[in-house]
């Protein structure tokens, strides 16, 4: 340290000092009042968005900005995946696309668009009665605003993760295409990527699990042991349900766009 | 028309009604995001419809000790905040007046609260930077007397800042104390039957105590270090 500071009174540049584990973690001081800020939050301080979902005030400003969040998202996704598919073989397109893909790839894709990205909040929303009725059931003192902004949370979530785990796909996708990988191999590729949406979706699920846990704490305190098994099984179940209901509700929606903007003639 | 497709246009409807309300409640103040919350309402309405019912129809902002970074002086202002507003709640009927006089003040109180702990925190941060952290380990042998004046110099103001911190730490903490003991008056005076004078004494004190704290933000430390007395003194 004395050289150094020797140096330094001379006006020579100093050695640099390696930082000691002990300097305190630099606090995150994204803006949670908007849309990049609660993705910043979402992304380094996952706790303070756990907070800021517990709320009250703050629950009606927060959930339309993860709203943005998983809309952009899944979007963004959708793309990749639209782009990924049309610079595909025909032949390696996976069963549910394949007959609608051939015929009206630009219509198959605006469906898979539509599905993708309102697919996951409308399962939200169907879901929403079961998470509030669930948790009145394990005894939590919950608001359906907070239910809703915990789910939310967790769609934010799915959305971060599939935004992380998107550019390692599209490497390997793409690469596959441009090395010309057999038709089989490149069939269970893109057929990953209709998955991936739902494999990012646990990450989103074990937010909601973690926040519906963390309301345990509006149990009584000589229930609290029994009732936070309860929970546990419950939001469990729920979670389940909601793995379950998003798929079959992509699934309805891509063929319900695809047939109604395939007749329109897009 | 299909069932699915009078089932949409059903849903629609009432989406295009909780937008209608969803546009009412927002307020006018918030440009693009009240747009983009109405668009998306038609849509998505079932996510709406319980901020709509919650709320009662009123939209009101965020505590900033909910936005504070989570550390043991915001549990601490948390903790006599929801005493003070608790004890101010039960005014109810007693002494009104002033309470709604002294709104914004017992608010700002809440700020500089929060504003000290967050100087607080800032000068724990510089004071934990290795360059200050151990300021023992710097040449004290030097022989060029520049150097050495410069180097005392240089610890007399880390010192100070230390000085500094645990002064600001202390009268955070003495603010806080002293409205616990007003709180705590207030519920005595309450149910002890005192005139609302006195409630009016007890709530104006609280107010005040904000200026004892925002006195500290420019106030020369002494020059023997001793700690000046907080806004109970």
């Amino acid at each position: 340290m004395s050289v150094e500071y020797a140096r330094l009174m001379r006006g020579e540049a100093p050695f640099v000092v390696p930082a000691p584990d002990e300097l305190p973690a630099p606090e995150v001081t994204a803006d949670e009042h908007s849309v990049l800020g609660v993705t910043e939050l979402l992304l380094k301080d996952p706790e303070r968005v756990d907070r800021l979902a517990r709320e009250e005030n703050e629950q009606p400003y927060l959930i339309p900005r993860f709203l943005a969040v998983g809309l952009t998202s899944f979007s963004l996704f959708a793309l990749a995946l639209v782009l990924t598919l049309g610079s595909a073989p025909a032949s390696a397109v996976p069963w549910p696309l394949a007959g609608t893909w051939k015929d009206h790839p630009s219509e198959a894709g605006v469906a898979l668009w539509l599905a993708y990205a309102l697919g996951f909040t409308l399962t939200t929303g169907v879901c929403l009665p079961s998470f509030y009725f669930y948790a009145l059931l394990a005894g939590v003192r919950v608001s359906w605003l907070q239910v809703t902004a915990q789910v939310m949370r967790g769609q934010g979530s799915t959305a971060i993760m599939l935004m992380g785990v998107l550019p390692v796909y599209l490497a390997v996708a793409l690469g596959a295409i441009v090395f010309g990988a057999p038709a089989e191999v490149l069939k269970v590729v893109l057929t990953i990527a209709l998955l991936l949406p739902f494999a990012a979706g646990l990450w989103g699920v074990r937010s909601i699990y973690i926040g519906f846990l963390g309301l345990s704490d509006t149990l009584p305190p000589e229930r609290r042991c029994q009732r936070e098994c309860w929970l546990r099984r419950l939001t469990a179940a729920c979670s389940a349900c909601y793995t379950a209901v998003c798929p079959l509700m992509i699934y309805t929606l891509w063929n319900y766009f695809a047939d109604h903007l395939t007749r329109a003639g897009l | 028309m299909t069932l699915f497709g009078q089932t949409l246009v059903l849903y629609l409807v009432i989406g295009a009604g909780v937008a209608g309300a969803v546009y009412m409640t927002w307020g006018s103040d918030r440009g693009a995001n009240r747009w983009f919350v109405v668009v998306t309402a038609v849509v998505f309405w079932p996510l709406y419809l319980p901020m709509l019912l919650t709320s009662g129809g009123r939209l009101r902002d965020a505590s900033p000790i909910t936005t504070a970074p989570l550390d043991e002086l915001t549990s601490a202002i948390a903790r006599v905040d929801s005493e003070l507003e608790a004890a101010l709640g039960c005014l109810d009927g007693w002494a009104e007046d002033v309470l709604a006089r002294e709104t914004d003040r017992i608010r700002e109180l809440r700020s500089a609260w929060l504003a000290q702990a967050q100087r607080i925190r800032e000068m724990d941060q510089l004071l934990a930077r290795p360059e200050y952290a151990a300021p023992a380990d710097e040449p004290a042998l030097e022989a060029d007397p520049r150097l050495r004046s410069s180097l005392l110099s240089r610890r007399q103001n880390v010192e100070r800042l230390g000085r500094l911190r645990r002064r600001a730490h202390d009268d955070l903490t003495r603010s806080l104390a002293w409205v616990r003991e007003v709180v705590s008056m207030i519920h005595l005076a309450k149910f002890s039957g005192a005139p609302a004078a006195r409630a009016e004494e007890l709530v104006a004190q609280i107010a005040a105590a904000v200026e004892g704290l925002s006195e500290l933000t420019w106030q020369e430390e002494p020059p023997d270090g001793v700690i000046t007395a907080g806004p109970a003194a």
